[in-house]
């Protein structure tokens, strides 16, 4: 797989983060669930980061940056604030499944890039109410 | 695709070693760090499943006050992001940023 390939999958995963982390927080009440509102807005916020960086590393290697398609599966039964909570942590675990992967396929700046966005979608799973894990995006190693 | 989620298989850890004195160093440092975490149980099973991810012996847990504790695994979490970007083999690579994430997770916690 090229480097473009590579950054593309990253780009495709972050644009289905940004969706159903946008869909949560349009389900979660600010008055209700401040800390709640809180998290799933900072996490919006910073795969938006992600998102546009990735974006800009492609363009960069003069290749044309995966677009976000139509709409993604946003998981159902979101009235009660426990599920969006768990829909949303288990988003930036699946992030955190793609950032390893990326750390493993790359080198440089780019796997720099791809340590550091682990080390942070494992802090904001635990701000969506989450624990610490054995090995954040590479569960199968906790499951030998 | 699931949000931020693509079906993929790790890459494996490499048999034949250019990464052999980096896992070295990095299961010295994890056995030193572990030796300090008697009093968080968490943080022992941390290291422990660490070790036994890069098949190294458990650790023998003692006690450190906990400003020492945590400025130790602060340090931990820096060499093995620092280890994640040094090592040859892609799937070493992403076991080391793994676990510099989980310590990360736990010092949130400490």
């Amino acid at each position: 797989m090229s480097d473009v390939q590579v950054l593309q999958t990253a780009l495709a995963a972050e644009h289905a983060a940004v969706y159903v982390l946008g869909a949560l927080g349009g389900r979660t009440s600010q008055s209700a669930d401040p800390e709640l509102f809180e998290a799933i807005s900072a996490a919006f916020a910073a795969h938006r980061v992600r998102r546009d960086e990735l974006t800009t590393a492609i363009t960069d290697l003069d290749a044309e940056p995966v677009a976000a398609e139509a709409a993604y599966d946003v998981p159902s039964g979101l009235e009660r604030a426990q599920r969006i909570a768990r829909v949303a942590r288990e988003t930036e675990q699946s992030c955190a499944t793609t950032y390893s992967w990326l750390v493993a396929n790359t080198v440089d700046e780019m796997r720099r890039w791809a340590i550091k966005a682990l080390n942070e979608t494992a802090v904001r799973v635990l701000t969506l109410r989450g624990t610490p894990e054995m090995f954040p995006g590479a569960g199968e190693y906790a499951d030998r | 695709m699931s949000a931020c989620g693509v079906a993929r298989s790790p890459a494996p850890l490499s048999a034949d070693d250019p990464d052999g004195s980096l896992v070295d160093e990095v299961v010295a440092r994890i056995t030193a760090t572990a030796a300090l975490a008697a009093r968080v149980p968490d943080l022992v099973a941390m290291h422990t499943a660490h070790l036994d991810a890069l098949e190294a012996a458990p650790p023998v847990p003692g006690a450190a006050p906990l400003p020492q504790l945590r400025r130790s695994e602060q340090q931990l979490q820096r060499f093995l992001a620092d280890a994640a970007m040094a090592a040859e083999s892609g799937g070493l690579a992403r076991l080391l940023a793994s676990m510099s994430a989980a310590v990360t997770q736990h010092l949130v916690v400490l």
